[in-house]
């Protein structure tokens, strides 16, 4: 049934303290419950239902971890499908796959117990290598015949227990989305979506973009009525909806949940204190423009899409295209719950106020808080610092 | 006789020419002063160019006899004062105001609200007070049911003024209190958009019958109004809830700040005309490498994306530069006599030519180039009440009888707009919605 979405908003920032060594680093990748592990990340395709606070069920596709992350001996899925998978719990977003700065190769192994094909693509990266796009009519290889079309920008895993692997020899530092790779329109918005992460360094996430704490935002969105047309199988087939031209979201999720009046605000492990330089990664798994707007405070917007940008900007603001990513550092100048909404007001669970894509960041004291004067974040020498490497 | 008067007008220009400089007039946005304010919010109604009156939720300053207004008023301040904000709600659901971009608001009275402190239903009042450290463009907007609030009308701009600010001395006349930011005339532009039916529904007291994710809107809106409403004067008795004006007037040389304010639910991308605009401000803060520095990031565009939420500030300029002909007509025909003179920079006022005049800042390389278009016939053409019959500036031509009349200076418009074309219409009425102009005007035009 449902993975508990209610009450789940506390994250665990596996990286949360700037000077670790390297060693140190993967340990705590380790430790962090519920985040994939580099280089080798072994996810699970499954379906699961998502109940909403408004007591809606909804049919989802997502990835979950495979239990034992490895592919040696049996008892989980990758090496033993039948019956061992049954207790494993998908949801959207999937596990955020969590590298460390030593990892440069990624290889995701998958096993799909979808009954459609599946595959994975890290937007803003290369293709997997050796990919092969699948056409229309299930073939690869060279196009045969104009009226093949793609299916798939990569090689597929088979349905209903298939398996296969996606590697990346030489995965960039950055935040980006992985998702489906196969017949995206749909699988994408089906919930097949999660969070690439991967530091410059220990203790910089990019290139001299230092930090304390960090946070995830990942935005998606659901329209039910393609999800319920998916998950019966009249999807594609009149009068069934044919594509995704009407889709129409009417659930707007922060981390794999709508806003209601039972959320919490997030709680990092380690907390977030006043006067942290905390890395905000926004992620955009939906279909549709989206612009977090920051209450009482500012962030400096560092990087687009899972690089860098030349010239770092303090905003309220931050645009967050579909499929794309922004990476914020954040200086919270007091111990406050420091409101996130989403400014094209999908601030609604269905037709029902107080939901949506709302969030809210606990942030404790340092023992050192600032004056009134001082809350606005100012990472001047941050800013100087990036943008005389744009010479 | 028409001859007659179209030499009779263009003498009055070269006249006007001739007083050079003249006119020190800057456009100032309008607005109430702070840093204290008393707003109410409540229910009213406006007209829209589709023949619609719109049931919308306003702000409007509290005093008596004073209406409400969409948007509600904009909030002037001086930089590093306490503002103080008192609302009265008069709505039939708690409201409450948020400010983007200020930091540690507090409030009195109301009751706790998900965003902030909310002023109970039918004349409950709540106060928010902060400290304005920064300069520069802002919103403010209701932090209550927002998606329905900030459709039904309830948000307005704050414009924070730099330390040392004094309209009156341009080097003191800035919007971020450096140089790169100075300004000849500045306007407002807060875009929006709304849904007819969601504004029917809460009129006929369905408000609960509010589908906010297949919100569409068909109506799009500078300043709170729909074009070409933006051309009429500031505070229009026809217009009594829509009192702010979206015509933007300058002349060539001068630098125009627009202040930018997405301040509905979708972005859109705006697009003035006639030149680039230079980009020295997002969400107030100056597009600059550190203090001291000024704007030395900032981007020259023709297009802004305006993000709900967010604002801008642009710098615009018409000069005619590289037109590739004289903008003031043949000098050698008496009637359109001119000298271009350029012995300084008309930017800076040192003395290195920057190929402008230095009083009307014609483009000096193109002096007394010709038009290079045989004008079309009268029969062969429709005119607008814009055109002046004469392509350069300052001068009118023959029209005829009932056309023009709309240009009074012999200006050149162009036109503002969304560049997503399908907001120029007012409800699928083409054309209108996010659609304003700016007019260059001679030299010499008063301006206010």
């Amino acid at each position: 049934m449902t993975p508990s979405n209610r009450t789940s908003q506390r994250q665990v920032a596996p990286l949360g303290i700037a000077p670790l060594g390297v060693a140190a680093l993967v340990a705590l990748c380790a430790l962090a419950p519920g985040a994939a592990q580099g280089a080798n990340v072994y996810l699970v395709a499954k379906s699961f239902d998502q109940t909403m606070p408004d007591g809606a069920v909804v049919p989802m596709w997502g990835f979950a971890a495979d239990p034992d992350g490895n592919a040696n001996g049996t008892g989980d899925c990758y090496e033993d499908v039948a019956g061992a998978c049954d207790a494993v719990v998908a949801r959207a977003p999937g596990p955020p796959i969590a590298l460390s700065a030593i990892d440069p190769a990624l290889t995701v192994l998958v096993t799909n117990l979808l009954d459609a094909p599946v595959s994975i693509v890290i937007s803003g990266a290369p293709l997997p290598a050796a990919s092969q796009p699948v056409w229309s009519d299930g073939s690869s290889g060279p196009r045969t015949d104009p009226a093949q079309r793609v299916r798939s920008f990569t090689n597929e895993t088979a349905p209903n227990g298939g398996r296969g692997s996606y590697a990346w020899p030489a995965l960039p530092a950055g935040t980006r989305l992985y998702q489906s790779g196969t017949h995206p329109q749909v699988q994408v918005q089906m919930g097949l979506y999660g969070e690439v992460r991967k530091p410059f360094a220990a203790g910089e996430y990019y290139d001299e973009v230092p930090y304390d704490r960090e946070v995830t935002l990942f935005f998606s969105e659901i329209d039910p009525a393609l999800h319920e047309a998916v998950a019966d199988g009249s999807y594609g087939t009149p009068p069934g909806p044919t594509s995704t031209l009407a889709y129409e979201p009417r659930y707007f999720l922060i981390n794999g949940e709508p806003w209601s009046s039972e959320s919490e605000c997030i709680e990092t492990t380690p907390a977030i204190r006043s006067n942290d330089d905390v890395l905000v990664r926004m992620l955009n798994g939906g279909l549709r423009e989206l612009v977090p707007m920051l209450l009482e405070s500012r962030w400096l917007l560092v990087a687009e899409g899972g690089y860098r940008t030349a010239d770092p900007r303090e905003q309220w603001t931050a645009h967050l295209a579909p499929g794309s990513t922004r990476d914020a550092l954040w200086r919270p100048r007091r111990a406050d719950d420091f409101r996130i909404l989403e400014r094209r007001l999908n601030l609604t669970n269905d037709s029902a106020t107080g939901g949506g894509m709302q969030a809210c960041v606990h942030v404790e004291s340092n023992g050192a808080e600032c004056g009134l004067g001082a809350e606005l974040l100012l990472v001047m020498p941050l800013v100087a610092a990036l943008r005389r490497r744009r010479g | 006789m028409e001859r007659m008067l179209a030499r009779a007008r263009r003498q009055l220009v070269v006249l006007a020419l001739a007083l050079l400089p003249a006119a020190p007039g800057h456009a100032v946005i309008p607005g109430i002063q702070g840093p204290s304010f008393s707003l109410r919010a409540g229910a009213t109604y406006i007209p829209t160019p589709d023949g619609d009156s719109l049931r919308i939720w306003a702000f409007g300053a509290a005093a008596a006899g004073t209406p409400l207004q969409y948007p509600g008023p904009t909030l002037i301040v001086e930089q590093g004062a306490t503002v103080t904000i008192t609302l009265t709600n008069n709505l039939p659901e708690p409201t409450s105001i948020v400010f983007p971009g200020q930091g540690a608001v507090t409030t009195s009275g109301g009751a706790p609200g998900l965003l902030t402190a909310e002023a109970a239903p039918s004349g409950g009042t709540v106060t928010y007070s902060f400290v304005a450290r920064q300069p520069g463009t802002y919103l403010y907007q209701s932090g209550s049911h927002p998606e329905l609030q900030i459709e039904m009308g309830l948000v307005g701009a704050l414009i924070v003024r730099p330390t040392g600010f004094d309209a009156n001395v341009p080097a003191q006349r800035t919007a971020y209190g450096h140089p790169d930011t100075a300004y000849d005339h500045e306007y407002l532009f807060l875009l929006s958009e709304m849904d007819p039916r969601i504004h029917d529904l809460v009129d006929f007291g369905h408000a609960n019958l509010v589908d906010n994710p297949s919100a569409f809107p068909v109506l799009w809106f500078i300043n709170g109004r729909n074009g070409i409403d933006t051309l009429s004067p500031a505070g229009a008795p026809w217009l009594p809830a829509q009192p702010y004006d979206a015509l933007a007037r300058t002349r060539p040389g001068e630098k125009v700040l627009l202040r930018f304010v997405g301040a509905g639910r979708d972005p859109h991308p705006f697009h003035p005309h006639g030149n680039h605009s230079r980009l020295v401000a997002r969400d107030a803060r100056l597009l600059g490498t550190g203090p001291g520095t000024g704007a030395d990031l900032a981007v020259d565009d023709f297009t802004f994306t305006i993000l709900p939420g967010a604002t801008y500030d642009a710098i615009f300029t018409w000069t005619g530069r590289k037109l590739g002909w004289d903008i003031y007509g043949d000098p050698s025909d008496p009637a359109f006599a001119h000298d271009c003179t350029d012995a300084v920079d008309n930017q800076t006022g040192a003395a290195t030519p920057d190929d402008l005049d230095d009083a009307t800042a014609e483009y000096c390389p193109d002096h007394g180039k010709p038009l290079r278009v045989t004008l079309p016939g009268f029969q062969d053409v429709a005119f607008g009440g814009w055109w002046s019959g004469s392509a350069f500036l300052g001068h009118f031509g023959n029209l005829p009888p009932g056309e023009g009349g709309l240009n009074l200076n012999g200006g050149l418009f162009f036109m503002w707009h969304s560049h997503n074309e399908k907001e120029l219409t007012n409800n699928d009425i083409f054309p209108g919605g996010m659609l304003t102009f700016v007019i260059i005007e001679p030299p010499g035009t008063a301006i206010p």
